[in-house]
């Protein structure tokens, strides 16, 4: 018979190797998916180059590969209209939130910005459509960089409201004490004691619009012939791009849609391993 | 000008329903360090953090009598005005973890915009930092962070941020609480010292540290004023059996 000591032994080992497999069989769908990506998105990055980046998408019988720059542009430049629309209302509602906790204003905005997050986001795309596309006449930058806005919100005001939380009370009371105001409690003490994590917010936000198809299938469009034609004009987007391309007939647009999910991932990867290193804080 | 810089009269202060402070009465004169002793939960953080209208920030709170500041009721002062001439030190080391040394004692003479230049800056910082014997261990290191001193050196920094406001009153909320004997004497120092330009309004449950510091004193025992008057009659004849118990460590 086993001693105690040994059968404990056994046990923690049989465990723990348990708890490895079941962790490797979790993160395994995620490396297939990079090894694919890398794979086929490699070769498609190898064989366009540089100008990958620079030039405009191959027609369905091209032979040459093209470039995806009008998604790309697109991409950075609606991601970015989201974050900056998005972003200060989050912050000036977190802000409310936590200061003014229980005002009426306070309550009914967190319910409104949190129940934003359960929206399916094809469902913001039909309302931007239906309020801005219809009305101009035309998808376009705008209509994809307000849906995204909406759709940031929720996200940008988790981020703010953890935050403005993670200041300590007693440095809000040592501001308070010395005779600031609300207002410059929050730009002296809320904001420099927590500028990593609302840094980590808007990065986070960022990342999390940038890959987002669903709000701009019914807004953005599909531009192909130019680079950026202008906000009130139809433009793309990585994402879009990709699941276009990847339900489309032709090879041609396939390897350019492997190339585009690599410059996603790689562009995802830079953005959260900033996004972590920030997090690192203030040392209290 | 009076000679008593706080005047409070009948104070009832409930939060939540419950009364914390029945009906207290009590003067303080101009640059004496006036130490209000008692148990815990006898009310006296309330108390001062009623000087000063912190207690707003309290939900449900409700704040009767009369309290005259520098002559004038709290509740027709503007908060942030009053707070700003009634500083508060806590009991709790709090330095700002994202401000330098400097920064920190430098705030707010630069939001309150009472400095001209950045020498008259660098003059208070030093001033500061010199009342509370801080000066000498940290003026190579003004630059560095709070979280690189030690706990009494952190408390003795928020002293010196609260003596760069140029208070009129100084509000100390057990101050010595969390740090070393060696210190709280130097605090300790430090406030027989400033009775000079301030006046120090302290609490604190260590009789002691009452009779090391106090000019006058005040018991509070289950939210009312038990006794008080000039530090040495009260230590040297206790007229109630209540201080007595206190002083000798029996409450």
């Amino acid at each position: 018979m086993l001693s105690g000591y040994r059968a404990r032994k056994l046990k923690s080992y049989f465990m723990t190797s348990l708890m490895a497999l079941t962790s490797l069989l979790g993160v395994l769908p995620l490396f297939s998916v990079f090894y694919t990506a890398l794979l086929e998105g490699g070769k498609t990055l190898v064989e366009a180059g540089l100008n990958f980046f620079t030039d405009l998408p191959p027609t369905p019988l091209s032979t040459k590969l093209g470039g995806i720059v009008p998604a790309l542009v697109g991409s950075v430049v609606s991601s970015s209209f989201a974050v900056v629309v998005a972003g200060p209302i989050a912050f000036f509602i977190a802000f409310l939130v936590t200061e003014f906790p229980n005002s009426l204003l306070s309550k009914v905005s967190e319910v409104l910005v949190r129940s934003f997050s359960g929206i399916p986001s094809i469902i913001i795309s039909m309302f931007v459509y239906s309020v801005v596309v219809m009305s101009m006449g035309t998808q376009s930058l705008l209509a994809g960089s307000l849906s995204l806005s909406i759709v940031a919100l929720p996200y940008a005001y988790v981020y703010f409201a953890s935050a403005l939380r993670s200041v300590p009370e007693s440095l809000r009371e040592a501001a308070l004490s010395l005779g600031m105001s609300k207002f410059r409690v929050l730009r002296h003490v809320y904001m420099g004691v927590s500028r990593r994590y609302l840094v980590t917010g808007v990065l986070m936000s960022y990342i999390r619009v940038f890959g987002d198809t669903a709000p701009l299938l019914f807004t953005m469009g599909f531009l192909m012939n130019s680079v950026f034609a202008g906000i009130l004009r139809p433009s793309n987007a990585l994402p879009l791009l990709i699941f276009v391309y990847a339900l489309s007939p032709y090879e041609v647009f396939h390897r350019v849609a492997w190339g585009a999910v690599l410059v996603l991932i790689i562009f995802y990867l830079i953005l959260f391993t900033l996004a972590r290193g920030l997090l690192r804080g203030v040392r209290l | 000008m009076s000679a008593y810089v706080v005047e409070v009269s009948n104070l009832r202060v409930k939060i939540r329903g419950a009364e914390i402070l029945r009906g207290i009465n009590l003067r303080i004169r101009r640059n004496t360090v006036f130490v209000i002793m008692g148990p815990s939960g006898s009310g006296k953080s309330t108390f001062l953090r009623t000087l000063n209208r912190l207690v707003d920030l309290i939900d449900d709170v409700e704040v009767e009598g009369s309290v005259r500041v520098l002559g004038q009721d709290i509740f027709r002062f503007d908060p942030y005005e009053l707070r700003r001439r009634v500083v508060l030190v806590s009991q709790e080391p709090n330095p700002f973890p994202h401000m330098t040394i400097y920064d920190n004692v430098a705030l707010p003479a630069k939001l309150n915009k009472t400095v001209k230049n950045s020498q008259e800056l660098n003059e208070l910082v030093k001033w500061a930092l010199e009342k509370v014997m801080l000066w000498d261990e940290v003026k190579n290191r003004l630059r560095e962070y709070p979280h690189a001193l030690s706990g009494g050196q952190r408390q003795r920094l928020c002293l010196a941020r609260a003596l760069a406001a140029k208070p009129d009153i100084l509000l100390l909320d057990e101050p010595t609480a969390n740090i070393d004997p060696s210190n709280t004497l130097k605090i300790e120092e430090s406030l027989r010292e400033l009775k000079e330009e301030l006046t120090i309004v302290m609490v604190t449950h260590i009789p002691h540290q009452a009779i090391r510091v106090a000019d006058y004193v005040a018991l509070l025992y289950g939210g009312s004023i038990v006794e008080e008057g000039p530090a040495r009659e009260v230590f040297m004849n206790p007229e109630h059996e209540i201080t007595n118990s206190f002083l000798r460590g029996a409450v």
